[in-house]
């Protein structure tokens, strides 16, 4: 068992490595928010690549571990979750570059001025995706409880920026400035990017429990 | 703990509502059942519900004490002398060490593999029909009840094809794989209610182990089937629930599933991901 247990944490740290980058690109992303940065559009859209391929390897070492060893219990738990977190992290790499994408529609637009509680929400979102690779590195159920019941305060952000963004006057004003149409568009999108994010760091938490109960709590009530 | 082995008395049916319904539920129950080997204490207090109609996998390492509690299903301990044993069993819904329970009728009802097969060095059809004689006056079983007795049961173990041109064929002479079969069919004219079966494929080559355990699968619930198995991938495979033992203890009863995914004491998770044992 000594060369199993020693392929497991060689795939541990391939996980804890692509959580790292996921944090990367959402910082980077998310910079770009209050300090406009020329190059995070390319840096995020490489790293994504980068990210995309650490999936594909850490699913076929899950699967090549699944084939030989033939796990069981607490291995077998987490060769499964393994395979969901890196799903759910690929997604957040996709997430980072639709923040730049619309980013960089403001930019092109000339006004990349953004919703006041934009940046706050991204400092959320971004402790976060941090605080469940955490839980879920540290196998902390009551962590990743915690940090579920912080999507109901994404959620209302989520609401709040777009009915500001689109109220009256201010589309009435929009209209007659087709750029901050564009503006407007691009910052409810970036909000729900983030939003969407958050979701996933609470898919990763649901896994948490999963890894050490053995319980599915994804669709299950509060 | 009065031992009878000379009451010729059937077992009789249960007959109050509550207990009927604990027979339903359960064939094979023990209460703080404890047995020594001399001065060695192979079983330490086990309590353990055994339901009708499933297979049971009895798994643990070796010495933890699958085979004994296995034997004692069927008081076959008794034999190796130098057994004490306290503590109930009951079998469907018997104690076993009740005055009126006669060893011979309850090993009608509970038929054993072992794990080399034994067939005896007679033919084909005489062993099928070895038990069933034993316990039936031969002037009341006619020629065509047993021809029909061994055919049904061969058919039964997926044995009658290969062997239905040659039934006084002695049954030595049969592959290892087949005489498992054999060993298995002789129980069925018997109709028994518990298998139990000792590592009934340790002896065999892959394929037959394949073809055993399909045969175990298809007498799930007619029968209920108690194995004992060194194999988890077997333990898996072809059990319902588990029950995991060490050092003459139960750690663990549960689903298959349940054990294999999420088992609730560490000794067991330790022993069925290979970490010692």
């Amino acid at each position: 068992m000594k060369k199993f247990d020693e392929e497991l944490a060689v795939l541990h740290k391939q996980l804890i490595a692509m959580g790292s980058l996921a944090e990367e690109m959402l910082a980077t992303a998310t910079q770009s928010l209050s300090s406009r940065s020329d190059n995070a559009f390319d840096l995020v859209t490489e790293s994504e690549q980068n990210m995309d391929q650490m999936q594909l390897d850490i699913d076929q070492e899950v699967v090549r571990l699944l084939t030989v060893y033939g796990p069981v219990a607490t291995d077998l738990r987490y060769l499964l979750t393994v395979s969901k977190v890196t799903s759910g992290l690929e997604r957040i790499g996709d997430q980072a570059v639709n923040i730049c994408e619309a980013m960089q529609l403001m930019v092109d637009k000339g006004n990349s001025d953004t919703q006041s509680q934009l940046p706050h929400m991204a400092q959320l979102v971004q402790t976060m995706l941090r605080q469940s690779l955490d839980a879920y590195i540290n196998k902390n159920t009551k962590a990743s409880e915690s940090i579920m019941g912080q999507d109901d305060v994404i959620d209302s952000l989520n609401d709040q920026i777009a009915r500001e963004l689109l109220s009256d006057d201010i589309v009435r004003e929009a209209i007659k400035a087709p750029q901050d149409i564009a503006n407007i568009m691009a910052q409810i999108l970036i909000a729900r990017s983030l939003e969407r994010i958050a979701d996933q760091a609470c898919n990763i938490c649901e896994e948490v429990f999963y890894l050490v109960k053995g319980d599915d709590v994804r669709h299950s009530e509060g | 703990m009065a031992v009878d082995t000379t009451s010729q008395e059937v077992i009789e049916p249960v007959e109050s509502a509550q207990e009927e319904e604990q027979l339903v539920q359960y064939s094979i129950q023990t209460r703080d059942l404890s047995l020594w080997y001399g001065d060695f204490q192979a079983l330490e207090n086990v309590t353990v519900n055994i339901p009708k109609g499933v297979i049971t996998g009895l798994i643990g390492p070796s010495g933890c004490g699958k085979t004994t509690l296995l034997r004692c299903f069927n008081r076959i301990n008794e034999r190796y002398g130098n057994v004490t044993t306290t503590g109930e069993i009951e079998v469907l819904g018997k104690n076993l060490y009740d005055s009126d329970v006669s060893v011979r009728q309850l090993r009608r009802k509970i038929g054993m593999v072992f794990q080399r097969p034994n067939p005896l060095p007679i033919s084909i059809y005489d062993n099928v029909l070895f038990g069933i004689r034993v316990h039936t006056p031969n002037r009341e079983l006619g020629r065509g009840e047993r021809d029909h007795l061994v055919e049904s049961a061969l058919k039964e173990v997926k044995l009658w094809d290969t062997v239905k041109d040659q039934l006084k064929k002695k049954a030595t002479l049969l592959t290892l794989e087949q005489q498992q079969k054999l060993c298995i069919a002789r129980l069925l004219p018997l109709k028994p209610e518990v298998i139990l079966m000792d590592e009934p494929c340790s002896a065999l080559d892959a394929e037959g182990v394949e073809r055993i355990e399909n045969l175990i699968s298809e007498l799930r619930d007619d029968y209920t089937v108690v194995i004992v198995t060194h194999n988890m991938a077997q333990a898996r495979r072809a059990t319902d629930e588990c029950i995991f033992m060490l050092l003459g203890k139960i750690i663990e009863h549960d689903k298959t599933s349940t054990i294999f995914f999420n088992p609730q004491h560490e000794q067991t998770e330790m022993y069925i991901q290979g970490r010692y044992g």
